[in-house]
């Protein structure tokens, strides 16, 4: 067990006061240095995780933004589609309704004898349609 | 589709659109187009074909042209629910960030200020006075 011998710890505290002191405040000064640079990083890594966290963040936001524009690209690109094929069957149908409408009329002229007998039924036809005058 | 078969196979044997062109007198009142059966059907369709066809395609345009704004807009929504998103995470963090660093101001100067105010006093005094016993022993 060690002895401490506090009278002549004081005796030499009191001789040699001034060092002690300014070790004691230079100990004072460090330990605040090293506080206040702890709370600097600790501030620091705040900041840090911080950026971190967005960049993260933004990064997750970014691949849903792509995904849904590319689901809306999708849907786009099938909605054209359709359309287009909706469109090209229409275009068809109105060919054969033409058609029929031809065939419909071929009929009619040799039913009613448009171009013998009744000429007048055939020229009001043309008439209508086109403002034209019928010369008998 | 049997309809339409039947349709262009009695077409395809039908005769085809044709036309002369007469003078006066050819046996005809005045120079002019002579059409067939199938010329004039053709021509009387004409009007009506091209309405369809004009209709068709107002409504193919129309619907093309809603398409596309509907992915202009659907485009946008997404952007500004990005914005959005963008926003509020830059504020959480911010908000984040100024409490860890308030967190870190209090532990620097906790409540009992007025403490250490005294301290730094008390500290001063004596300083101050050993010092003055300092320079007064020389």
């Amino acid at each position: 067990m060690l002895k401490i011998d506090w009278l002549k710890v004081l005796a030499f505290a009191k001789k040699n006061w001034k060092e002690i002191t300014i070790i004691i405040l230079l100990l004072t000064v460090i330990g605040k240095m090293r506080y206040d640079y702890k709370q600097l990083e600790a501030t620091y890594e705040t900041s840090q995780e911080s950026l971190q966290n967005q960049i993260e963040g933004l990064q997750a936001i970014h691949t849903e933004e792509l995904e849904k524009k590319e689901d809306a690209l999708r849907v786009y690109r099938e909605s054209m589609e359709t359309l287009e094929r909706e469109y090209l069957k229409e275009k068809e149908n109105i060919k054969v309704i033409t058609e029929e409408k031809i065939v419909e009329i071929e009929i009619e002229i040799d039913n009613r004898k448009q171009f013998t007998e009744n000429k007048q039924e055939l020229a009001d036809k043309v008439e209508d349609a086109f403002g034209f005058q019928y010369v008998p | 589709m049997f309809l339409k078969v039947l349709l262009f196979s009695l077409t395809a044997y039908a005769d085809p659109a044709q036309f002369a062109i007469l003078g006066e007198d050819e046996p005809a009142p005045f120079e002019g187009v002579l059409f067939n059966k199938r010329g004039i059907a053709e021509l009387l369709v004409l009007p009506e074909q091209y309405r369809l066809d004009c209709d068709l395609e107002v409504e193919y345009q129309i619907d093309r042209q809603a398409t596309e704004f509907h992915l202009e807009r659907q485009n946008f929504q997404i952007r500004i629910d990005s914005l959005l998103k963008e926003y509020e995470l830059r504020i959480d963090e911010k908000d984040r960030e100024i409490l860890a660093l308030q967190e870190a101001i209090a532990a620097q100067a906790p409540n009992n200020k007025w403490w250490w105010f005294a301290g730094g006093v008390a500290a001063g005094v004596v300083t101050t006075y050993a010092a003055y016993r300092v320079f007064n022993e020389q």
